[in-house]
């Protein structure tokens, strides 16, 4: 089961997946990056159905890449989300909808602020201030209810975070072992390790 | 007079008219009974006289039939046209006759959402009351995945026109779907009609986006409400809410919908009287919408009332318990 996890800060947003692709029972994979870079300041990871996630991804990779090549300007976060959003909604009334659940977290480097958008596979969209996919939201919620602070900076972030990988490993039955960790802010994005 | 004329004309033609008589008493008429019925009153067709009679009683009956005790008594024992035991030897002589017992397998509701209401996946509600020359419409700001909470600033009534609100509760991704093809919808009918659309049209332009994904639609219950300017210029509160496939229930009181209907209704029949002044019509809307939530486990985690008067509107953001 994947687990991705993002919350923001003072100037940021951390998205955090997990690493292992698995099939049935088995672990296949254990360095996989379920975080795709769409544009320079914006972020998204995706869980769900094998095969439709990075097919979806990719394909929304592709277009957001296209409209920047175009316009020279890459889509705003909040404008990029609704974007992706309109593609799970359309696709779920299709013959062959895809199941894939995504956080796409971005910096708005026109108003300077971090958007974080939890999407599902149904289309269901939502600006949050923290959010998680997976058997992890059940633990990380509660948790990030108590501990998020908008006005952290990535230091505090990062440590929120931890907590959060800390509680699904002490209570999930299947715990992931690595989780990838990539933060955007107005230097553009970057991976950090944990 | 008119027989004072005629007695006048009968002497100057000099004619003798035999129907003098008739033309003095007036013509009467009744009304015949039915052929059937030897009388017009109406106890007679009540079958009361059927019910005495003991041969055609049991189908006149008006409260359970007893029959008498001599046609209790000697009823001829349950017969049918062949004994048991013909027609265990029919069914064994003839294999065709043994039925086959097909099992319909339990129908599946979805590969993906099983056992569930789609209604009530994301949760949330959304109530409309008239007022005195005013409205309010007020909705919860929940967003959840059955029982996990998501968000609680998820708003679910969007502003159409000035004076026009429209709460989508239902199906989130259909919400934030509709909100954008209403949008659309109304931008258009700007361009074409150079005018803002009037609230009557937009509940139909409601019903018939939403009747057309009749047999595929989308998950939600429209609750608008708006002002509508009358022709001689004054100003009339309007409600509508339609359910999922666009049927309009034009309301004078209040409309409800959403996961916590069942209670915004009882709550609301409680509270709500005929023409609150504004700030009464906003105290009762968010104390209706507010109580009827908290005993809904999927609405609830904060609250926004929206109050349209002719000259303005204030939408107020309201704390709401967070359990």
């Amino acid at each position: 089961m994947d687990i991705s996890f993002a919350l923001t800060g003072k100037g940021y947003v951390i998205v955090a997946a997990d690493t292992t692709a698995a099939r049935s029972i088995v672990k296949m994979k254990v360095d996989e990056d379920k975080i795709k870079v769409l544009s320079p300041h914006l972020l998204m990871a995706y869980s769900g159905e094998p095969g439709d996630t990075v097919q979806f991804a990719e394909y929304i990779e592709r277009n957001i890449r296209l409209y920047h090549i175009r316009n020279t300007y890459a889509l705003r976060p909040p404008s990029a989300a609704s974007w992706i959003r309109r593609s799970l909604a359309d696709s779920l009334r299709s013959r062959r909808p895809y199941a894939v659940n995504l956080l796409v977290g971005g910096y708005d480097t026109s108003t300077h602020t971090p958007h974080l958008y939890w999407i599902d596979y149904l289309g269901t969209m939502s600006e949050v201030p923290f959010a998680a996919h997976g058997y992890g939201a059940y633990f990380a919620l509660s948790l990030l209810d108590r501990y998020h602070d908008p006005e952290a900076s990535v230091e505090e972030g990062l440590a929120t975070l931890r907590r959060c990988l800390d509680e699904v490993a002490k209570r999930l039955v299947v715990t992931p072992e690595k989780y990838k960790v990539k933060i955007v802010d107005k230097d553009g994005v970057r991976e950090v390790e944990i | 007079m008119s027989s004072i004329v005629n007695n006048i004309k009968d002497k100057v033609t000099g004619k003798d008219n035999s129907s003098k008589q008739n033309q003095e008493s007036e013509q009467t008429f009744t009304i015949q009974p039915h052929p059937a019925q030897k009388t017009n009153d109406p106890r007679d067709l009540q079958g009361n006289n059927f019910a005495a009679d003991p041969k055609v009683g049991a189908f006149h009956a008006r409260e359970p039939y007893i029959p008498p005790p001599e046609i209790k008594n000697n009823l001829p024992p349950a017969q049918c046209t062949r004994s048991r035991e013909e027609r265990t030897r029919a069914l064994v002589l003839h294999p065709s006759t043994v039925l086959s017992v097909h099992h319909f397998p339990p129908r599946q509701a979805s590969r993906y959402l099983p056992n569930m209401s789609i209604m009530e996946y994301n949760g949330g509600s959304v109530i409309a009351m008239v007022g005195k020359e005013c409205v309010a419409i007020a909705s919860d700001l929940r967003l959840g995945n059955q029982a996990l909470g998501i968000s609680s600033n998820f708003q679910k009534i969007f502003p159409m026109t000035d004076r026009i609100y429209l709460g989508l509760p239902g199906l989130a991704t259909d919400v934030t779907t509709l909100k954008e093809t209403f949008r659309y919808r109304l931008n258009m009918y700007k361009i074409k009609e150079e005018r803002e659309i009037e609230p009557q049209t937009f509940a139909h332009l409601v019903s018939s986006t939403l009747y057309e994904r009749r047999f595929a639609p989308w998950f939600i219950e429209p609750v608008m409400a708006g002002i509508e300017k009358t022709p001689s210029g004054a100003y009339k509160p309007f409600i509508a809410a339609t359910d999922l496939i666009g049927c309009i229930n034009f309301a004078k009181d209040f409309v409800v919908a959403g996961t916590a209907s069942t209670k915004l209704f009882g709550v609301a029949e409680g509270l709500w009287e005929p023409d609150l002044e504004p700030e009464d019509l906003f105290e009762t809307c968010a104390q209706t919408l507010l109580n009827a939530v908290d005993r809904d486990a999927y609405s609830g985690w904060g609250a926004e009332v929206y109050l349209i008067t002719k000259d303005k509107v204030i939408k107020r953001t309201l704390k709401g318990r967070m359990d």
